[in-house]
């Protein structure tokens, strides 16, 4: 772009000052003083003329000139009616081994000022000539040109990596209040079982108390299936954990897919039997093979027909349905059941977010299962959705592509 | 002839070109090396390399607005520094009669055109540009007083500003319209204009940048919608911000949104792309000789996400001033502002399902 310097014209006439130094910096001459700051300093240190928060810096220009002949836009704060002023210095050795210095208040006056003594055709001119020679000034311009951009681009990258941490941060948060619910629920169902162990265990060995050998196989029987209850939930915490904690590993091959469906609707068929439940399987032909995990896939399978069958009363019957559709297969578990309220369905696939409906049979629910299945399905890159009507049904969509893109 | 012969051409007789411009300004005008010297030769070159890369950006893009709207700017630019339009139509007439003795017919003709083109309005373009804090704008005040302790280097003061500002109720899409982007171009045209040097641009836009992140809590509290942008920016870091701010626009919606700023070589975009498996895809371009690089981001995207097919959605300067830009790039849409890229990509994504 333009730059600001080509279109200099000589409107105004720039104002600065110019002095003459010996090398170790003691003021030889006031050569102009068109800001009337600097009075008769001959024989004084030119550090001594800044302000003392920039005598350091005066030291390191002086040293700057001396040893690289000229030095370009340096920044020094020098006393002036009561307060301070920044100016701008240059400044080049001369002949004559001495320094000469001028000082303007911009870089671009500076450069200006320097025009104007070189009008003027003063003595030093060949000296300030060398200081703000072309090369000098762009040389810093283009340092400085450089540094505006590695700067901006430091800058940008930094606010990147806040933004990041920042959502993150957050992400972490949200997930750390998920998990401390979690474990809250998951402690409260283990308790209930835990004091079932405990009290039954208790009567069994308290002598005073008459129990009988049917209330004994009675009170072993619950105290077993409250510890099969607690192993199943520890299972599936663990199924879980280990999902959310990015571990769930894929171990993706072909699985003959129908195969599948046929053994796991057989295996609960079973189950549903002791309750006179039906269980009817529609399989198109067209079911194709897919590549996925078989276990895991087995494990949504039967999730959702251990469901149905929970929550299905007597006489009533469970639909499968499996079909090749939209480049994967389709596998749809419908019930006769009670149905789930609307206002419950968008939470169902939450940890512990169990549905008004109660089990039928007193079966025990770890309240985990549909999440995990709504987390296997994802895994595959599939598709999960519930319709429900209170008091009709629920019907469950599983969609799982042929192989995950 | 075609768009990218005519464009291979301009690029690689550029120095060339350039050179033939300032030679021709000096002996027009012998005054100038008295005044400027070997530095103002430099200079010279620099300005004609740059309108140059202007023009070929627009015979790049086949619009001769491009390059029509970079000499308006200039056009403000020179005015400030005490350059008339005759000035700068004498330099454009140098460089248009240089660009076609150099390539000749049929490519110097096809850019002297847009040259042409350009100078047939420099008379009736405006030669100062008016501020964007007019008071008619929501938040005015507001961000008049943001920009001043900006520029008074206050980045303290102007931080407890907007936080207050938001605690009182302003929303945070509101600061991000009226206030940050407002004042990033104010502090644009007060550089142009001379008012303001380089570093308080940085620095004005480095302080932006902190108070935006302070307001992050907010903007990353929306619930998620399963939704998921990758942006990006081609051109330089300063103005970055602009897609940074697209970015936390769709954060604010609920995507989950993945920036990767001014410095993310094409093939980085592609892999984050295809890696998030992104329904959108931001890129912002800074100027207009950004926009082929735009083009070829969008190519890569396409050609590299296969089984299926994110959105690419545009925005930025050029494509502002020339509102069919987007087309030429293979995007399939563009956004004036960061609200309207959300609206422009939740409706791509539901024509897309």
């Amino acid at each position: 772009m333009p730059d600001v310097e080509v279109a200099l014209t000589d409107r105004d006439v720039p104002r600065g000052l110019a002095l003459l130094c010996s090398r170790d910096g003691i003021v030889q001459r006031v050569l102009r003083d068109d800001l009337g700051i600097l009075g008769d300093i001959r024989g004084q240190r030119l550090s001594s003329l800044v302000d003392g928060s920039s005598r350091d810096k005066a030291q390191r220009f002086l040293a700057e000139v001396v040893t690289t002949g000229a030095a370009f836009d340096w920044e020094l704060s020098v006393p002036r009616d009561g307060g301070v002023r920044l100016l701008h210095f240059a400044a080049a050795t001369t002949d004559e081994n001495s320094v000469v210095v001028v000082a303007a208040p911009s870089r671009l006056a500076v450069v200006r000022y320097y025009d104007e003594l070189m009008r003027v055709n003063n003595e030093q001119a060949n000296a300030l000539r060398a200081a703000l020679k072309p090369e000098t000034v762009q040389a810093v311009r283009d340092r400085d040109a450089d540094l505006y951009e590695k700067m901006a681009r430091l800058n940008s990258e930094l606010a990147t990596a806040q933004r990041e941490l920042m959502k993150k941060n957050l992400e972490l948060e949200r997930a750390n209040q998920l998990k401390n619910q979690f474990l809250g629920m998951a402690a409260h169902d283990l308790r209930n079982p835990i004091g079932a162990i405990r009290s039954f265990s208790e009567l069994l060995l308290d002598p005073t108390f008459p129990v009988t050998h049917e209330r004994q196989q009675d009170f072993l029987r619950r105290i077993r299936g409250s510890s099969e209850f607690m192993l199943a939930l520890i299972n599936d915490l663990l199924d879980l954990s280990a999902i959310e904690a990015g571990q769930l590993r894929m171990d993706a091959q072909d699985v003959d897919i129908a195969q599948l469906v046929r053994e796991n609707v057989e295996l609960n068929r079973v189950l549903a039997a002791e309750k006179q439940i039906e269980i009817t399987l529609t399989m198109n032909d067209d079911v194709p093979r897919i590549h996925a995990d078989a276990r895991k896939v087995e494990q949504i399978l039967n999730n959702l027909l251990s469901n149905a069958v929970k929550f299905s009363r007597t006489g009533t019957t469970v639909r499968v349905d499996a079909r090749a559709g939209d480049g994967g297969i389709w596998f749809i578990v419908a019930d006769e059941g009670p149905g789930i309220p609307a206002g419950e369905l968008a939470t169902i696939f939450r940890p512990f977010q169990r549905a008004t409906p109660q089990s039928t049979a007193g079966e025990h629910s770890t309240g985990l299962g549909l999440a995990i299945v709504k987390r296997l399905v994802d895994g595959h890159g599939g598709r999960l959705s519930v319709e429900s009507e209170v008091g009709r049904g629920t019907t469950f969509s599983v969609w799982l592509p042929v192989a995950r893109g | 002839m075609t768009t990218a012969s005519l464009t291979s051409a301009l690029e690689e007789q550029s120095e060339r070109i350039a050179t033939l411009v300032t030679e021709r300004q000096f002996a027009a005008d012998r005054t100038l090396e008295a005044r400027f010297g070997e530095r103002g030769r430099q200079k010279c070159t620099e300005d004609a390399r740059r309108h140059l890369e202007y023009l070929s950006s627009a015979a790049s893009a086949e619009s001769d607005t491009l390059f029509a709207d970079y000499v308006a700017w200039a056009k403000i630019l020179l005015a400030r520094l005490g350059l008339s339009d005759d000035d700068l139509a004498k330099n454009l007439v140098l460089m248009r009669d240089a660009v076609r003795e150099t390539l000749g017919a049929p490519h110097g003709d096809a850019a002297a055109r847009i040259v042409d083109s350009a100078l047939g309005r420099l008379g009736e373009m405006p030669s100062v540009s008016e501020s964007f804090l007019s008071d008619r704008q929501p938040h005015a005040e507001l961000a008049r007083r943001y920009l001043d302790l900006l520029l008074s280097g206050d980045r303290q003061t102007a931080s407890t500003l907007i936080l207050d500002a938001v605690r009182d109720g302003v929303s945070v899409r509101d600061i991000y319209l009226h206030v940050f982007q407002r004042t990033q171009h104010e502090i644009g045209r007060r550089w142009q204009m001379n008012e303001i040097s380089v570093a308080q641009e940085h620095f004005c836009t480095a302080a932006t940048q902190l108070i935006m992140s302070q307001l992050y809590p907010r903007i990353f509290a929306t619930p998620r919608v399963g939704r998921r942008l990758v942006a990006a920016c081609v051109g330089g870091d300063l103005h970055e911000i602009g897609v940074r701010m697209v970015a936390d626009f769709f954060e604010m919606a609920g995507w989950d949104t993945y920036y990767l700023g001014a410095n993310t070589p094409i093939e980085g975009i592609v892999e984050s792309v295809s890696q998030r498996r992104a329904h959108v895809v931001a890129i912002s371009a800074t100027m207009s000789y950004h926009v082929p690089a735009v083009g070829d981001v969008v190519r890569s995207v396409r050609e590299r996400s296969t089984g299926w097919a994110p959105r690419i959605v545009v925005g930025g300067y050029p494509f502002r001033v020339d509102p069919d830009l987007w087309r030429s790039v293979g995007a399939d849409g563009y956004a004036p502002d960061a609200s309207e890229a959300v609206a422009l990509a939740e409706r791509l994504v539901r024509d897309n399902a």
